[in-house]
């Protein structure tokens, strides 16, 4: 059988039962057995016992089911409360007022918090209801928050960063290091853009505004503390180089536990629930990394990455050219499949290409975590989308109109990245000397 | 019968989970005993290889009731289209390939333990535990799931009502 066939084959398997809607992890285990079948004379069930069982074991991978862990304990505390009215008065001031709460307190999460989905769901938890209460315009309501919940994956820690991380053998650490300017950027230009709006809507836009209240700003600052706390144990500890991903995040577990008993919110049906939470999301995870390391191995022999990498090389394209070719096609792929199976499925064949190109492979992370999130704020299949439906009952199409802004937001965004990708590296450099 | 069966199965898949939920804990302790032990100065050995193998224990354990309670991601574009009968007979197919890779899956884990046990194969960290002892729980994480994914499809194929799709109530993916 001639190699063109072969790849054929291999290529409509994947596509074929992906689309079918066999589980991911699954449908690409299947696939890296039909390749290793096709392209090798390797016995293929021992490869593959043996490829999962040294990456399901790897202590790299161990971050993953600790942040998890703590976001699902955060979730369940009354944190959404403590953010909303630390930062309430701190941001009201500004043009478009609360809104920005939206964005300073997903920002906040984010450094807790590892998931996007979460972010959404925990600042949400408060702040929709109190800006409806205020006269908000619905679409801001819902659009700077899809927005902002996108910070929960770029703002370390950051569940999909771990999951590049350990796909393309960076340092978690370091990817942790360069995605936080990024991440505070990112946030800046979603204010930004509410005080444009703010502006240019101010006859329309009136919002009830609260009595000034008299609370000094050091009570503030002390509400906010158990939060800034364990952002420093958690994102202080990696960057100082006293802990690795792992150890921060069972710190960042102890942290939250006892941050949740200060609160008085800690109970053992919430605590076993956390638990039960995360052992769920990790083995939802760990079953799409299982396909997609031994589809990895696959892939190799097929080929089709060195291929692809030598034709896109041959092309001699400026990097700002590929850079939109990756955009666009993530976009496109994110209408079909969610965030990390796009990112894990995509790097067997991408990351050869994008070494050989030249990407600093921490930028690209930063990058890809943007495309990826962008991805999961646009219809059909958007993540972000589901849970904001859940939450404020409204139909898909306003959810996504209401988000479309802030796509556009995130697009401006990459083209400042790959402007001046001194954003993403420079603080990975100074840290590790 | 067959649904008593299927109870006792759902308790076995659940019991998994809250074995994989215990392993969690551990595993937590164990980063967080290594931790001290670089604080003050005391011998913590292996502990990073232990909870490499408390990770992947933990994570085959919850297999089976995650997939149970829906919760492992699909891509659901074509087939939240379909409903009635066209929607039964694709599950029957999903169903049908994902047990064959799942018995497969099972088969070559149990193999690496076996082949484990059978070459005494020890780790390589500093405490060179015996290495089929944490591979015997994977391997009967990925039995476990195996079992509950023929389990579906058995009761897609005769009693479809407990487990019809777009009629269930399920927890859907928890996704970050």
């Amino acid at each position: 059988m001639s190699e063109v066939i072969a790849v054929v084959i291999f290529l409509s398997t994947l596509f074929i039962l992906l689309g079918l809607g066999v589980w991911v992890g699954a449908a690409l285990l299947t696939t890296a057995i039909v390749g290793m079948w096709l392209f090798t004379s390797t016995p293929i069930g021992d490869a593959m016992a043996v490829t999962i069982w040294s990456e399901q074991s790897s202590w790299t991978l161990t971050a993953l089911p600790l942040f998890i862990w703590m976001g699902e304990i955060l979730f369940r505390t009354k944190l959404s409360e403590t953010l909303f009215k630390g930062l309430a008065p701190m941001l009201r001031g500004l043009p478009g007022g609360l809104l920005h709460v939206n964005v300073g307190a997903s920002a906040v999460f984010a450094a807790i918090s590892g998931s996007s989905a979460a972010t959404v769901a925990t600042v949400g938890k408060m702040a929709i209801p109190e800006l409806r209460a205020r006269n908000y315009p619905e679409s801001m309501i819902i659009g700077t928050l899809s927005g902002a919940g996108t910070l929960g994956l770029l703002i370390p820690p950051s569940i999909s960063m771990i999951i590049f991380g350990v796909t393309v053998n960076e340092s978690i650490s370091k990817l942790f290091m360069a995605a936080m300017i990024p991440g505070l950027c990112l946030a800046l230009l979603f204010m930004t853009y509410i005080v444009i709006w703010a502006l240019i809507n101010k006859k329309t836009f009136n919002p009830i505004i609260d009595a000034v209240d008299t609370e000094s700003l050091a009570k503030r600052l002390l509400d906010l503390m158990p939060v800034l706390l364990l952002i420093g144990a958690v994102i202080g500890s990696i960057y100082s180089g006293v802990a690795t991903a792992t150890e921060a995040a069972a710190l960042g577990v102890l942290g939250s536990i006892l941050l949740s008993m200060a609160q008085r919110s800690f109970t053992w049906s919430s605590f076993s629930e956390s638990i039960m939470g995360s052992v769920r999301t990790t083995a939802m995870i760990m079953m799409i990394l299982m396909g997609a390391g031994f589809l990895s191995l696959a892939m190799g022999f097929t080929g089709i990455p060195r291929a692809l990498a030598e034709t896109i090389g041959a092309w001699e394209l400026s990097p700002f050219a590929l850079i939109a070719i990756l955009t666009l096609f993530y976009i496109i792929l994110g209408c079909f499949l969610d965030g990390l199976s796009s990112i894990v499925l995509t790097m067997a064949v991408i990351e050869p290409m994008v070494r050989a190109a030249g990407f600093d492979m921490l930028w690209f992370g930063v990058y890809l975590m943007i495309v990826v999130e962008m991805a999961q704020i646009t219809p059909p299949i958007g993540f972000n989308l589901f849970v904001l439906q859940g939450m404020t009952g409204k139909d898909m199409g306003f959810i996504s109109k209401a988000s479309f802004p802030m796509f556009c937001v995130m697009a401006l965004f990459i083209v400042i990245l790959a402007l001046f990708p001194g954003l993403a590296t420079w603080l990975p450099e100074i840290l590790s000397k | 019968m067959l649904r008593t069966l299927s109870t006792v199965l759902d308790g076995i898949y659940k019991a998994g989970a809250a074995a994989s939920g215990a392993l969690l804990i551990l595993l937590c302790s164990l980063v967080l005993f290594s931790i001290s032990s670089r604080m003050f100065g005391f011998y913590a050995g292996g502990a990073t290889d232990v909870a490499g193998y408390v990770m992947a224990t933990s994570t085959f354990l919850a297999l089976a009731y995650t997939f149970r309670s829906q919760g492992h991601i699909r891509v659901a574009l074509l087939i939240q289209n379909f409903h009635g009968t066209r929607r039964r007979v694709v599950e029957i197919i999903c169903l049908s390939i994902m047990s064959v890779v799942m018995t497969f899956l099972a088969f070559y884990m149990y193999r690496l333990v076996y082949d484990s046990w059978d070459f005494g194969e020890r780790s390589e960290g500093a405490d060179a535990i015996l290495i089929w002892i944490p591979q015997l729980p994977v391997a009967i994480g990925a039995f476990l799931l195996a079992v509950s994914v023929i389990h579906t499809l058995i009761q897609t194929i005769f009693d479809y009502d407990v487990v019809n799709p777009e009629t269930s109530e399920h927890e859907g993916p928890n996704e970050v």
